[in-house]
This record gives structure tokens, C-alpha cells and sequence, in this order.
């Protein structure tokens, strides 16, 4: 029963006290939120940080070792990697936020419809959110690139169009569990409207869940863009992404093979950081979740 | 159970149909239309017939019920970028390469993710699940593609064990042993995000079999540990598991077009990435609805092994 005192007591405590003792045991998550702080900043910063141009071709400076100029070299273009890795880290994060949030914003509409308003559209939406979950969705990705083309825009509408159906389900059983509650009646016989219920009372209560899987699909978004910029069909050339990064790194592979290490690893911690992050804000947020696991 | 089947059968349909809708639409809000599955050098008499056969000069009506009877037919058209190939055609020369690879990761995904979840279970926060859960976790992370170039960078160019691209050597008659080292690298790369998931899943649903009544009843009739784990919660921890190829699945065959285009694999994830990057609109498109509609069917193969593993679902 010692269960029951420690869950009585995590409760007690304020909600900061209680982040920082989920960091402390959760060192991966504690070690990602350092990590998405200090990309974030030097991202943000870039313009003003004293680095080589990304983008400009030098053909004599190909392959440089690392010097105090070009702090980890230089790649097959002569083009500085510290530089392209940044400013590949800004278009990549940036497609991961605003397609995870797009995918949210997507995912509440259509759950707290669906659970809303129940019976036939419902039944509709459900049956898309399954049809959609068991194809392989990557493909539909190819589809829509190869029709509109690849920008930045039609990446983050088509990826967040391609992710939405996990969260919205989620949404959707939110709503089902508060939508006969004393406050939702109360607030319907004050005269709110369905459209004020369903944004203004049963969606709010979803928003811990929708927060954890923002930053898990920030992380997500972040793992298919790069996959696409590396086909070349994502983030084109000049303009540097980790993924596209990794394309040209592939050809060089045998001379210069520390080239394909650098971007795939800020990918990887990113991912990381963000999985492990939404772990920590579920225990967090998520009263249903708390106590189970740490 | 023949209810269950043909509930299963009836939603494999839906699935499907949403599929052609999604397509049909895509088309028909693409700029030009349904024109951007004609190739701009045929002649007019060609165009002609192939708009007739489109259905362009017909309301929108009809042109869905025109795609619709052509996709259920393999009608995907002819490519553009490969002289007006049939695209079935194509789809069914990449289709053995394709399946496999995909065979092979998820048999991979299956006879290494189940039993490592098993073992992280029965050692539940102790240092062996925390190893493996962790490697899980990384496994998720890891973008399949990059593991794919270190894989290369090691095992090629440093170690120069495997083949870094291809299915088999050319020239003289492949061995299997020649087959087997090709397959190695693409196998192990397509499956790692997919054991990830069925550890993961394997383990919380042993976790929450060992809670169930029964389990319990058998420990207090003295039962062994051993006999427990294999004779009870097994049998009946495996069957969520069996979901899991249905999420598995979708996740291999989409990783395939990643995992063949740098292994240069001769598969039909190859080809669609090729397709996309021509804009080969056709092609695309058939390869997409073909591959949704085998991993539709595969998943309703998969399906029908439920009343096997469960039996209450037969005498539902």
C-alpha cells in the first residue's frame, strides 16, 4: 500500500517540484531539454555568430580538416559544416514544430467532432483514422511531392495531413469521457453552443495530452522530413537541412565518411530529445498516466 | 467467427475505398488535373483517346467512377518517364524484390522483437529491461536511412565485409551465401524501427497479462515460474502482439522506399522514390495504391490467424 502514499504525496507537491524531480530521474530527457534549449538559441542567433556561409561554393577549401575558421571543416563544396548544420538545424526544427502543431491542430478538430456530435460521423471519421493508420502513409508523402513539388509549405501541410489520425483518436476518447459531465450539461443549459462546448469546455481538457504528443510528433515530423530531404524530394539544395546534408555526404562516403556523421547524429539526439521530453510531460500532465511507470 | 471474418473483409473494402477516393482527389486538385497523367509528347489522336478514357470531357461523377473501375482493373496507366511502360507492368517486375526484403525484416522484426520483450518483461526495471528499453527507445530515434550509411561506413568501406548496394553480385551465377550478405545490411535497417516498436509493445502486454486473475490462481497452485511465463501468459500475451504486425507492416513497406533507394535494392520503394523524383505521376500513383492495397490484404491475411491464436473469437 506504500503505492497509494507516494502517489498521494507526488500529488501534494507543486508542479515545478514535481518537473524537477521527474528530470532528475529521467536523465535522457533532462539531458534533451538542454539539448533542443541550446540548438534552439544557436539557431535563433546565427545570423550573428562569426561562422563561414553555408552556402558558398569555394572549390579550393574542399574537405578541410577542422581549423578555428571552420570549426569541423568543410564539406565537398568547400562550404562550412558548422554553418550548414545550423542553419540545416533552423528549416529542421522549424518543419518539425510547425508540422507537429499543424498535426494537433488537425487531430482536436476532428476528434472533438467526431466524439462530439457520435453516430454517423463519427463512424466516418473513425473509419478514415483506421483506413489511414494501416496504409503506408510514406508513399501518399511521394505522391503529393511529386504533383506539387517540395517547399517547405506543402512538406509541413502534406506530413501534418499524413500524422494527424493517432492524436485525433486520442482527442476523440477525451471527449467521450467528460462530454456527459455535470459541467458540460451546465454549461449546455446556460445556452453555449455546440461550437463553444466542444472549444471552449471539452477540448481544453485534452490539452495535456495534446502537449505530449506535439513534442512527440515534433520529433517525429523532424525523422520524415530528413528522410525526404535526403531522397531529395524535402528540403532542396542550396538550402541546407540535415537530411538533404546526408545526401551528399552518401557519394563522398568513402573518402570523407565523418561528413555523414555529423548531421545524422543532430537528428538522432533531436528525436531523442523530443520523445524523451513528451515521456516526462505525460508523467507530468497526464493524471490517468500517474504512478504507473517512471 | 463468420461474422468476425466478414467484418474483418468488409472494413478491408472500406480501407481500399478510401484509398481511390484519396488518389482521385489528390488528381483533381493537382494543377492540370487529371492531364497530369498524360505524357505531354503523345500525339492528339492519342490524347484524345486517353481523355475519353480518362473521362475529362465527362462531369466529376463520372470521372471517379471511371478511376475507380480502371484501379480496380490495374489499370494505373502508362508511365511517362519510362517511354509509356504499362505501370502494372512495372509494379509486378519490382514487386519480388520488395517482398523479399520486407519478408525478411519482418521475420527479422518478429523472431528478435518478441522474445526481446519477453525478456525485458520478466526482468521488468532491473538492469537487462533498462538496457533493452533503452536501446528500444534509441531504435525509434535513429533515422533508418543514416543507420544505413554508418552500416555502409562500417561494414563496407572500413571492415569491407558486405556489399554496400545491390541484390546480388552481377555476373556469375549468385550464390545464397552471395544473396544472404546483400540482404544482411537492408534487412537489419528496415526492421530496427520495427523490432523497437514490438519490444515495446511485446513487454507492456506481457506486464499486463502477469496482472490478470489467472495468472495469479497459477501461482498459488504452486506453479514454476517457467511453466507460468510459457504455459499461461504467453498464449495469451502473443495475441495483442499479432496487432502489432498491422502496425509493423505499414512501417516496413514505407521504410522500404528509404532503405532501397540507398542499398540501391531493384524493389518498387525504389521505384517510387524514382517516380517521385521525375514526376512520374502515373507511376507514383500506381505504386501507391498497389502497395496500400497489398498491405490491405496482407493485414486481412493476418487478420483471419485472430480465431487461431483466440478462441473466443470463435465462438463470438
Amino acid at each position: 500500500m506504500s503505492n497509494v502514499s507516494l502517489k498521494k504525496s507526488t500529488h501534494s507537491r507543486n508542479f515545478w517540484r514535481r518537473a524537477r524531480l521527474l528530470l532528475r530521474r529521467n536523465k535522457l530527457a533532462a539531458f534533451g531539454l538542454v539539448y533542443i534549449l541550446l540548438i534552439t538559441i544557436t539557431v535563433l542567433i546565427e545570423p550573428w555568430l562569426p561562422l563561414g556561409s553555408p552556402t558558398r561554393i569555394s572549390l579550393l577549401d574542399q574537405f578541410l580538416p577542422p581549423s578555428l575558421e571552420h570549426p569541423l571543416g568543410t564539406d565537398e563544396n568547400g562550404r562550412d559544416v558548422l554553418a550548414r548544420l545550423i542553419v540545416g538545424g533552423r528549416i529542421s526544427l522549424a518543419v518539425g514544430v510547425a508540422g507537429a502543431v499543424l498535426t494537433v491542430l488537425i487531430a482536436s478538430t476532428v476528434g472533438v467532432i467526431s466524439g462530439f456530435f457520435g453516430g454517423i460521423v463519427d463512424q466516418l471519421f473513425m473509419r478514415l483514422v483506421d483506413g489511414l493508420m494501416s496504409i503506408p502513409t510514406f508513399f501518399f508523402l511521394l505522391v503529393i511531392v511529386a504533383i506539387w513539388g517540395s517547399s517547405p509549405t506543402v512538406l509541413v501541410l502534406s506530413l501534418a495531413l499524413t500524422r494527424w489520425m493517432a492524436v485525433a483518436r486520442l482527442v476523440r476518447s477525451e471527449v467521450l469521457r467528460f462530454k456527459n459531465q455535470e459541467f458540460v450539461t451546465a454549461a449546455r443549459s446556460l445556452g453555449a453552443s455546440n461550437v463553444r462546448l466542444m472549444f471552449r469546455h471539452l477540448l481544453p481538457q485534452a490539452v495535456p495530452s495534446l502537449i505530449v504528443a506535439t513534442s512527440i510528433n515534433v520529433g517525429v515530423v523532424m525523422l520524415i522530413e530528413a528522410a525526404l530531404s535526403f531522397l531529395g524530394l524535402g528540403i532542396l539544395p542550396p538550402t541546407p537541412s540535415w537530411g538533404n546534408m546526408l545526401t551528399d555526404s552518401q557519394y563522398y562516403i568513402w573518402y570523407a565518411p565523418h561528413l555523414a556523421v555529423y548531421p545524422g547524429l543532430m537528428i538522432l539526439f533531436s528525436v531523442l530529445a523530443f520523445n524523451s521530453i513528451g515521456d516526462v510531460l505525460r508523467d507530468l500532465l497526464d493524471p490517468r498516466m500517474q504512478g504507473s511507470e517512471p | 467467427m463468420f461474422s468476425y471474418i466478414l467484418r474483418r473483409l468488409l472494413s478491408s473494402l472500406v480501407v481500399l475505398f478510401i484509398v481511390v477516393t484519396i488518389t482521385f482527389f489528390m488528381i483533381q486538385i493537382a494543377p492540370g488535373g487529371l492531364s497530369i497523367l498524360m505524357r505531354p509528347d503523345i500525339t492528339a489522336e492519342e490524347a484524345a483517346r486517353l481523355a475519353r478514357n480518362l473521362g475529362l470531357d465527362r462531369p466529376p461523377h463520372v470521372q471517379y467512377l471511371n478511376w475507380l473501375r480502371n484501379v480496380l482493373t490495374g489499370d494505373f496507366g502508362q508511365s511517362l518517364a519510362y517511354g509509356g511502360r504499362s505501370v502494372l507492368e512495372m509494379v509486378i517486375e519490382r514487386l519480388p524484390a520488395t517482398m523479399y526484403l520486407g519478408l525478411s525484416a519482418m521475420l527479422l522484426t518478429l523472431i528478435l522483437g518478441i522474445p526481446t520483450g519477453i525478456i525485458a518483461a520478466r526482468n521488468q526495471n532491473n538492469a537487462i529491461d533498462q538496457v533493452l528499453s533503452f536501446f528500444s527507445f534509441l531504435g525509434l530515434a535513429t533515422p533508418n536511412f543514416w543507420l544505413g550509411i554508418m552500416f555502409i561506413v562500417l561494414f563496407s568501406v572500413e571492415l569491407n565485409w558486405l556489399p554496400a548496394s545491390g541484390i546480388r553480385s552481377t555476373g556469375a551465377e549468385s550464390s545464397l551465401w552471395d544473396r544472404i550478405r546483400h540482404l544482411l545490411m537492408p534487412a537489419v535497417v528496415l526492421g530496427t524501427s520495427s523490432v523497437a516498436t514490438i519490444v515495446r509493445y511485446t513487454r507492456s502486454s506481457w506486464l499486463e497479462t502477469m496482472r490478470l486473475d489467472y495468472v495469479l490462481v497459477a501461482q498459488s497452485k504452486g506453479l514454476s515460474r517457467r511453466k507460468i511465463d510459457y504455459k499461461h501468459i504467453l498464449r495469451n500475451a502473443i495475441i495483442p502482439v499479432v496487432t502489432v504486425f498491422g502496425i509493423a507492416l505499414p512501417r516496413i513497406v514505407g521504410g522500404a522506399a528509404v532503405v532501397e533507394t540507398l542499398f540501391s535494392w531493384p524493389g518498387l520503394g525504389q521505384l517510387a522514390v524514382d517516380a517521385a523524383l521525375r514526376r512520374d505521376t502515373p507511376l507514383i500513383l500506381g505504386v501507391t495504391i498497389f502497395i496500400s492495397a497489398a498491405v490491405i490484404f496482407s493485414n486481412l491475411l493476418v487478420d483471419m490467424l485472430y480465431p487461431i491464436l483466440d478462441p473466443r473469437i470463435r465462438y463470438e
